[in-house]
């Protein structure tokens, strides 16, 4: 029976309280809004507990709301800059000045290119690519938010893990203490799939890579840990990248370097997996 | 001033006020709050080329300023934080007749600065702001159904700062930890 088809025949209370936010926001279509509504009638403790969020979402709004804020001092600045900086301002310049800037700007690059490789062939940092890649896809997709598919309930995350291998329980293992899952989707590092899964510790958001233990071995400089597996850890500006590989599978977690989540995540997978 | 700076100035110059009543609960700090909000409004009129006209341009400019949030996230972050005002001790009996509705709004705003902030976030969209649970996860960039469990997390850990001893078996049963 699916949960459409449970929820006509009546809903339980542990769908009311799956479903409260969309209630509560006004979101239920009409068949499922009269399901819940009957459920509220027959179970006080429901009727109570949906009474007290939605008087409590009243009262933040009614106190957030009235505080006073002044954003004429907002409004004035980005007034002045819409008039100063059009989105798609063009300047019109002449073809001579056109190619003198053309021509600057062809030296400046070269300039620039020749200063890179320099600096490269001397300073070149050793720098595995799958930690590059992870850092760069931790950073994009869960720091800055680009928008994804994401999966987030439990049946489909262990079935995208045993698509890859992995056993269902692996990400699960590492949701424990302050670490709660919240998605997970596939992606390249390296010119390989690994299973992403992002977990929250709090405010913040960390992501563990897993993957089918290859030939591959680890960089970074290795620490060990308690029952003896070693964890490699390298830090990529503002990202700690920690690894570690199990009998059957490679793990790399990346989190803020000053959180040590990385890290932390990492031993648990030592100890868990 | 041109047509588009019109159209920019209607669509979103409105809601420079709400953005910066949330910024300044995301930041707890007036100043910040304003140069958050300056760096989205600017990232939005950078933008507005791509915005489309008859969609949701709120939810839009929220995100916009989550995304610099969180781009400058470090930093404001680790900027000094504002000492809560002084909540109810979590192990003291609730008072007689004590109910939500009573409640001094001090001790609410307090309640919710001292949320975690992904909790206080989705709060603050949905229950001041009024977004619902699909434009939540547009803003968030996040399945819908995170942002369910996400706002019931954080809608029982702000009843657990105002009313400890409320009954834990609903929380059970929303599978909230």
């Amino acid at each position: 029976m699916s949960f459409r088809e449970r929820e006509r025949s009546g809903m339980d209370c542990s769908q009311i309280a799956e479903i409260a936010p969309l209630y509560l926001s006004g979101e239920l279509d009409r068949e499922r809004a009269s399901a819940f509504d009957a459920h509220l009638k027959s179970c006080p403790a429901c009727m109570h507990e949906l009474e007290s969020q939605a008087e409590l979402d009243a009262r933040m709004h009614e106190i957030v709301a009235a505080e006073h804020v002044d954003s004429g001092r907002v409004e004035r600045w980005i007034r002045e800059r819409i008039a100063a900086d059009p989105p798609s301002k063009v300047t019109p310049i002449s073809w001579r000045s056109r190619r003198r800037s053309w021509m600057a700007a062809a030296m400046g690059m070269a300039a620039l290119l020749l200063l890179a490789a320099a600096g490269y062939r001397t300073f070149r940092p050793h720098v595995a690519p799958v930690y590059a890649d992870a850092a760069r896809d931790h950073e994009r997709e869960v720091v800055e938010g680009v928008p994804r598919q994401w999966l987030s309930d439990r049946a489909s995350i262990s079935e995208l893990a045993e698509k890859q291998g992995i056993a269902a329980s692996a990400p699960f293992a590492l949701s424990s203490g302050p670490y709660h899952i919240e998605r997970a989707r596939l992606c390249f590092l390296d010119g390989r799939i690994f299973l992403h899964v992002v977990y929250s510790a709090g405010a913040r958001e960390f992501s563990v890579y897993f993957r089918v233990r290859g030939s591959e071995s680890l960089p970074g400089s290795p620490r060990e840990v308690d029952n003896g597996r070693l964890v490699h850890s390298s830090v990529l500006g503002s990202e700690q990248v920690a690894s570690l590989q199990t009998e059957d599978l490679t793990v790399v977690a990346v989190g803020d370097r000053y959180s040590g989540d990385a890290w932390q995540a990492a031993r648990l997978a030592a100890k868990a997996l | 001033m041109s047509q588009r700076q019109n159209e920019f100035e209607s669509i979103a110059v409105p809601h420079s006020r709400s953005l910066l009543r949330f910024a300044r609960r995301l930041t707890f700090d007036l100043a910040a709050a304003e140069d958050l909000v300056q760096e989205a409004l600017l990232r939005a009129w950078r933008g507005f080329d791509q915005f489309q006209a008859g969609t949701n341009a709120r939810a839009w400019l929220f995100r916009i300023l989550l995304n610099a949030f969180y781009a400058q996230g470090r930093k404001i972050r680790s900027a000094p934080i504002l000492v809560p005002l002084q909540l109810p001790d979590r192990d003291a009996e609730p008072q007689g007749g004590r109910e939500l509705s009573l409640l001094d709004s001090a001790v609410i705003g307090a309640a919710l600065d001292d949320l975690s902030e992904e909790h206080r976030t989705v709060l603050l969209l949905a229950a001041v702001e009024g977004f619902t649970c699909r434009e939540l996860a547009q803003i968030l960039s996040l399945p819908i159904g995170t942002v369910m469990s996400r706002l019931s997390r954080a809608r029982h850990a702000m009843r657990d700062h105002l009313t400890p001893s409320a009954p834990k078996l609903y929380r059970a049963q929303a599978g909230v930890k």
